[in-house]
């Protein structure tokens, strides 16, 4: 057991127990949980639903980025929004319903999006980084962060009731410029959704992110997974790194 | 020759349809492929499959029989009688 791992109080053993049982988890495995820290952005119906679940399963510390305040519209699927908090900031909602759940978590706010002129920054916190953001130009700021800082990127996403999910492991894999070149045309950032498939895929990256920490299982690497959930088609396909990919081409 | 076309999210909903056979002259390339079914289609799915170069829009991923054909070597994969041509449109978090 790594001796730079922090130690678990009996409160945390106590809340912890049941993961704990999972094979190749245990203590150490608990231990490397809140060591590690993962920055999740924005806290949608995806990434709210990841930072619950990490909170969950005591990642030690989150840095949580979203901007603006809570819309009725959020509240179908943002399970860390609430009605109570309509109109104030969506940053605020989460922690509280963060802490609420989890004291032990460290949790650090960005009232703001990511960006190129944030993300490297924001990223530079944390150990992992999840996609959970709906504007393309956030995500790709997000994915040259992660390549530059050789940090993985769980990238999750949902339309109507399809998801699809993969990690990207810089260097390794496809990363995000390398499926998609550029900025997709006809891509509107308002689509139709139920929370319950956001938050399906969401407790799938949630799992991506702890099997990175502690080691357990295979990561979703060099596959993405589509999921249909009209047809409950679950389909795990083989994805290419693209020749001369301008954020991970050299790598 | 008979190939099957499989759309998901935003071209599902466009197309109307998840999945449907197309007849093709033998040898095709995937390009010509999803240009056939682009022309046969209504300008809606036209303008999301194709850019005004009447090559593959970015952004989609393709898939024949499970396996991925970068979108730049389109016109050079040739299609096979029972080919599973899968289409794949960007879709985002939030």
């Amino acid at each position: 057991m790594g001796p730079s791992l922090p130690q678990l109080s009996d409160a945390e053993k106590a809340r912890y127990e049941w993961q704990m049982w999972t094979p190749d988890v245990g203590e150490e495995g608990q231990r490397k949980l809140k060591a590690a820290s993962v920055l999740v952005s924005r806290l949608g119906g995806v990434g709210g639903t990841v930072a619950y679940y990490l909170a969950a399963a005591g990642v030690g510390r989150l840095v949580l980025a979203h901007a603006g305040n809570v819309k009725p519209s959020d509240l179908n699927r943002q399970l860390l929004m609430t009605t109570d908090w309509l109109g104030r900031p969506r940053v605020e909602s989460a922690e509280r319903r963060l802490r609420e759940l989890n004291p032990n978590v460290e949790i650090h706010t960005a009232a703001e999006n990511l960006s190129s002129s944030n993300a490297a920054a924001l990223a530079g916190e944390v150990d992992i980084v999840v996609d959970a953001a709906p504007l393309f130009s956030e995500r790709f700021a997000m994915n040259q962060a992660a390549v530059a800082q050789n940090k993985p990127l769980v990238e999750c996403a949902m339309y109507d009731l399809d998801a699809q999910l993969t990690t990207i492991i810089p260097g390794k894999t496809p990363c995000l410029s390398c499926l998609y070149p550029e900025d997709p045309p006809n891509w509107n950032r308002e689509f139709p959704v139920f929370g319950a498939v956001s938050g399906m895929v969401a407790s799938m990256a949630a799992v991506e992110v702890i099997k990175l920490i502690t080691g357990i299982g295979e990561p979703l690497v060099g596959h993405m997974l589509w999921i249909n959930l009209r047809t409950m088609d679950f389909r795990k396909l083989p994805i290419a790194r693209r020749f001369g990919c301008e954020v991970c081409g050299e790598l | 020759m008979k190939v099957t076309f499989q759309f998901e999210a935003q071209l599902r909903q466009v197309a109307g349809v998840n999945s449907f056979d197309v007849e093709l002259p033998e040898n095709v390339s995937l390009l010509t492929a999803i240009q056939h079914v682009s022309e046969e289609a209504g300008e809606a799915l036209r303008e999301r499959l194709l850019t005004a170069e009447k090559s593959v829009q970015p952004g989609i991923m393709l898939f024949v029989n499970e396996l991925p054909v970068p979108s730049a070597l389109t016109d050079n994969h040739r299609l096979d009688s029972g080919d599973v041509i899968l289409l794949l449109p960007p879709i985002s978090g939030g």
